[in-house]
């Protein structure tokens, strides 16, 4: 797909046979201008992104904790077969899993909810985005330390909430338990994401033409009836964007893990677990292996959302 | 043609990409060795120091004017300094010329070779008075830093809850401890222990200190464990954790508080005793803008099986990196820090207790150290927790202790299966 | 399109709750930076403090008295000269990158030249990278070219690690674009940077305003790479600097959650500026 504009450049619409033809001329001058608009792109990410990316993968090719003492030997896939067989990293993954499958629902849900109502400007908007975007705000250490004042097992927001409304007889430690815990740092990681998730449903939102709607208001359609049959379609680009980021965002889940249970083992997910093996243990080829594990997985993932997108924009 | 030479172009652009980033070797390198001292070599270097905490200004404006050189000291957070000197050091990169050493960084690091030893760097008698408190930054023979911040495990009571309770001294012994606590329970201290039990170093910092207090220790000379047998200290010592949680002595949310919230239910005067605190804490504790039981924060010994027992050193360190630039005036600084005049008023006005012997000795006579006497006699007891000198895996250990230890208390496992798995990586651990 | 009272009212159900939601956590943080670490230490807890002070302002601004190692130490000027750097870096840095990305999304979208899939796809593969995998290299690189403890390092760095996805994003946007003004513009003799400049630019003003927001909001909360290529407080971020707070034994809870309510502050502010020009479709786009 794309723009074929050179193809309408030919009124006579045929093949033309002369090399300087307008046609070539045209599309040269695309190509050239495209090279230089994309120039700055691909430098700085080759610099900086892809050339630490290859010399970090290279890395991981080689024996455990190079940094401790001795020359580097290379063990090629060694190292990834090592990682997958640990119960810790597996565990890890497991849990990764379950947090992307609960944020992104919750994420994609209350985003639509929060970008619909949001997306008309009306009078006042201003600052219900800024109150929106203040969780996003927030530094995460920040963060951490309020929710563990709602979480704290003694004297914690929700204990204390809970108690008064006889929920429960005496004081969880909710960060303790398997499930609870996941659910918690879940909800704690898309209270902070789903400002960005509602921003770019938002700019979706916006970009849709107005004809639709009113067209169909004439022919009578519910709001309701409205959003689900129209908007909702034709909002897919956005909401596969929205969708994509999201889970990119939660297989890569580690700050609030962090924050709110440390390495506890309940609770790992994937970076935590590069996180322990690489800065805990100095293990950079381990740590590295499985941070290209999580970085195939995440490839995976956004596959899936690439393709969605291609079939939605047909 | 031109379409097809800028394709050629941008594969060739992409390919140098690749192969530059496939074969490029090492960093920059520092220079090695130190030269024989003399002010006209480091007058007028710049050097960085990179410590979690900060050093008042003045003190460096005497140095530079003693020396010449200017110190550029870089704060990085307490969770962060790890994290930093790992990468810096992994890629062989210059990040300053002094750093904190952390006892518990000193294996890793050692076997890595990150650090200069400064055993025959440092003037001999410094090196002497730092011995003891050096013990633990020592691996191999070479003492890789000279200690700062002399941190080691100290019990703290509240002295008001013991009078209400009737209690009228600290146990000495564990047997002791038992009725004590019994006590506090009767006079309405719900929990009366505070000890941490999360996933953290924190958390399995206790446990080290009850092994040793329990008059074990975690590994022999080999580095085999030992603390497997249900008779031996390091078993018991978990037990005990696992009956204090059961008995109600520790409130059941411990098992996700770190070293930071179980203070914090201490000053709060929610919990009498903290088992295993620190100097430091005592200062905080009795602080009536930070602690609402000032000044009723006591130090006491650790309690042991016959008398007051063994507890650990967890001392920082100035350390010098092999990447550091200027070796010399890295030198010059530790030895000017380490001069009785500056310690005593890095003391006073930052908190850091020192390591020189002869100059703890003395502050602790003239009374210039707060909890005094107490201070200072736990020093008698104080070990490192690695007499044969600490592992460089000691992080990986410590680590798999934090999850196992963590799951044992919990309850998700018993105590005798998690200290079998725990030895069973230190074994994997120390074979490799 | 009639907007009942029904619509009306769900609406402002909506905003209800999202005040709430992010509103409560956050008035808890206000509140503790309101208290004393008595308020905050006491068992059983307590939200509001009995007497609010603004000391933890203060000891954040003008620095704390003592300066207790292993504790929280504020330095006079400091936390300020942080949010300093933090806007300039942001500011820096979203403008190189929205320089890059735009350009660079609008000509994958809307350009054919060699290599276009390919270099389109090696770019944007790089966003699901976790910068786990390239801080090592990246240190070393930035050391080489003497550029840590610089703003201009983190700026470059934030650029090449930002710049695959505000592309991306850009890119998703132009396609939905209706191509026909350009065309237009093209058969009227304008070359295509022209097109680009003056008739696709002002038709995504509103998308670049979303994006604006949305990469400024990232690069003011980045941890990790100011981390390390950070040493001293000339070019600390204000992220860096808050974790210092948290100190070995203890925390000084007041004035931490005062710098967390104090570096919220400017991101709002971003947000309340490009409000405007995230515009509804009543008022028309452009």
């Amino acid at each position: 797909m794309g723009l074929d504009i050179h193809k309408r450049e030919t009124p006579t619409g045929g093949a033309s046979s002369s090399p300087c033809s307008r046609v070539d001329v045209a599309a040269r001058e695309a190509s050239r201008v495209g090279m230089l608009m994309v120039a700055p792109a691909v430098i700085i990410t080759a610099v900086l992104v892809i050339y630490p990316l290859i010399k970090g993968f290279r890395r991981s090719l080689e024996s455990g904790d190079a940094a401790i003492g001795g020359q580097p030997r290379f063990v090629g896939l060694g190292n990834y077969a090592e990682v997958l067989s640990s119960a810790t990293a597996r565990d890890a993954i497991g849990h990764t899993l379950i947090y992307v499958a609960l944020a992104v629902t919750l994420e994609l849900t209350l985003g639509l909810i929060i970008a619909v109502a949001l997306h008309r400007f009306f009078r006042g908007r201003g600052i219900v985005l800024a109150i929106l975007i203040l969780p996003w705000a927030l530094p995460s250490v920040v963060s951490g330390v309020l929710w563990r004042r709602v979480f704290d097992p003694e004297g914690g927001l929700l204990n204390s909430m809970l108690a008064q409304l006889h929920v429960v007889s005496h004081p969880h430690v909710w960060m303790a338990s398997r499930g609870w815990a996941l659910v918690f740092i879940t909800l704690v990681h898309v209270w902070g994401v789903v400002p960005l998730i509602s921003l770019i449903l938002v700019a979706g939102l916006q970009s849709l033409p107005e004809e639709v709607f009113s067209a169909s208001a004439v022919d009578g359609a519910t709001p309701l009836r409205q959003f689900r049959h129209i908007t909702l379609p034709l909002l897919r680009p956005s909401i596969v964007v929205a969708l994509s980021i999201g889970t990119v965002g939660a297989l890569k889940i580690f700050d609030e893990i962090y924050v709110l249970n440390g390495t506890a083992l309940n609770t790992r997910s994937i970076l935590m677990e590069v996180y322990n093996t690489t800065f805990v243990n100095a293990d950079f080829a381990h740590g590295t292996a499985l941070a290209f594990l999580l970085t195939a997985l995440t490839a995976l993932f956004a596959a899936v959302c690439a393709v969605a997108f291609g079939r939605s924009r047909t | 043609m031109k379409r097809a030479r800028c394709g050629v172009l941008s594969m060739v652009v992409c390919a140098a990409v690749l192969v530059i980033a496939a074969c490029d070797g090492g960093y920059g390198e520092g220079r090695s060795g130190f030269a024989p001292r003399g002010k006209v070599l480091i007058e007028g270097q710049e050097i960085n120091v990179l410590l979690p905490y900060k050093v008042p200004g003045r003190l460096l404006d005497e140095f530079t004017r003693e020396t010449g050189v200017k110190v550029n000291v870089n704060v990085t957070s307490w969770d962060a300094v790890h994290s930093k000197l790992i990468v810096a050091n992994t890629a062989k990169t210059y990040v300053a010329d002094v750093t904190e050493l952390d006892w518990s960084f000193t294996g890793q690091f050692a076997a890595a070779g990150w650090y200069e030893p400064l055993e025959k760097v440092l003037d001999p008698v410094l090196i002497t008075d730092l011995s003891q408190a050096d013990a633990a930054l020592t691996v191999g023979g070479h003492t890789y830093g000279a200690c700062y911040s002399n941190d080691y495990r100290l019990s703290l009571y509240n002295g008001r809850m013991f009078r209400a309770a009737g209690v009228s001294e600290f146990p000495k012994t564990f047997a002791e401890l038992g009725p004590v606590v019994a006590k506090l329970k009767a006079s309405g201290v719900r929990y009366p222990l505070g000890i941490p039990m999360a996933a953290t170093e924190g958390g399995v910092t206790p446990w080290y200190l009850l092994t040793l207090a329990m008059g074990g220790e975690l590994f022999d000379k080999d580095y085999k464990p030992l603390f497997t047998d249900p008779g031996s200290a390091g078993y018991r010592a978990l037990q005990f954790e696992v009956d204090a949680l059961k008995n109600g002595w520790v409130s059941p949310g411990s098992v996700t508080l770190d070293n930071g919230p179980v203070f914090d239910q201490f000053a709060a005067g929610s919990s009498a005793i903290l088992f295993a605190s620190s100097p430091g804490n005592l200062s905080t504790a009795n602080d009536p803008k930070e602690s609402s039981i000032a000044p009723e924060a006591q130090p006491a010994l650790v309690p042991g099986v016959r008398g007051p027992g063994t507890t650990f050193g967890l001392p920082e360190g100035l350390a010098i990196p092999v990447t550091a630039k200027h070796k010399d005036a890295a030198r010059a600084f530790i030895e000017w820090w380490m001069q009785p005049a500056t310690l005593r008023v890095l003391y006073k006005e930052a908190g850091m207790l020192p390591c020189r012997s002869s100059v703890l000795t003395s502050m602790a006579h003239s009374g210039e150290i707060e909890g005094g006497t107490v201070v200072g006699d736990e020093l008698a007891h104080v070990v490192p927790l690695f007499g044969q000198g600490a592992p460089k895996w000691y992080g990986q250990f410590s680590s798999t202790a934090q999850g196992l230890l963590n799951a044992a208390v919990k309850g998700d496992v018993s105590v005798g299966a998690a200290l079998t798995q725990l030895a069973a990586k230190a074994t994997e651990l120390a074979g490799s | 399109m009639t907007r009942g009272p029904a619509t009306q009212l769900v609406r402002a159900g909506v905003i209800a709750a999202i005040a709430l939601w992010s509103l409560v956590p956050i008035g808890l943080g206000v509140a503790t930076s309101l208290s004393t670490q008595a308020d905050v230490r006491a068992v059983p807890a307590r939200w509001l403090p009995h007497h609010p002070t603004l000391d933890a302002y203060r000891s954040l601004l003008d620095g704390t008295g003592d300066s207790r190692a292993g504790g929280t130490v504020s330095e006079s000027g400091a936390f300020a000269h942080a949010i300093g750097n933090s806007t300039s870096i942001t500011l820096m840095s979203t403008l190189a990158i929205l320089c890059v990305a735009i350009s660079a999304g609008y000509a994958f979208a809307r350009l054919r030249f060699p290599g276009r899939s390919a270099l389109f796809w090696a770019i944007v593969a790089t966003i699901v990278v976790p910068v786990f995998t390239v801080v090592i290299a990246l240190f070393g690189l930035m050391a080489d070219a003497h550029l840590i403890d610089r703003k201009v390092g983190l700026v470059l760095v934030f650029a090449g690690t930002t710049t695959p996805l505000a592309m991306w994003l850009v890119h998703n946007h132009v396609k939905q674009l209706p191509p026909e003004p350009e065309e237009a513009a093209l058969i009227d003799g304008c070359t295509r940077w022209q097109a680009f400049w003056h008739v696709a630019l002002p038709q995504m003003r509103s998308g670049i305003a979303a994006l604006s927001a949305i990469v400024m909001l990232s690069i003011w909360g980045e941890f990790l790479i100011p981390l390390l290529l950070t040493s001293t407080n000339a070019s600390k971020p204000v992220a860096v600097l808050i974790p210092e707070y948290v100190g070995k034994y203890t925390t000084n809870y007041p004035l931490l959650a005062a710098a967390g309510v104090l570096a919220m502050l400017p991101p709002a502010l971003v947000v309340l500026v490009l409000n405007r020009h995230i515009r509804g479709m009543i008022s028309g786009s452009s």
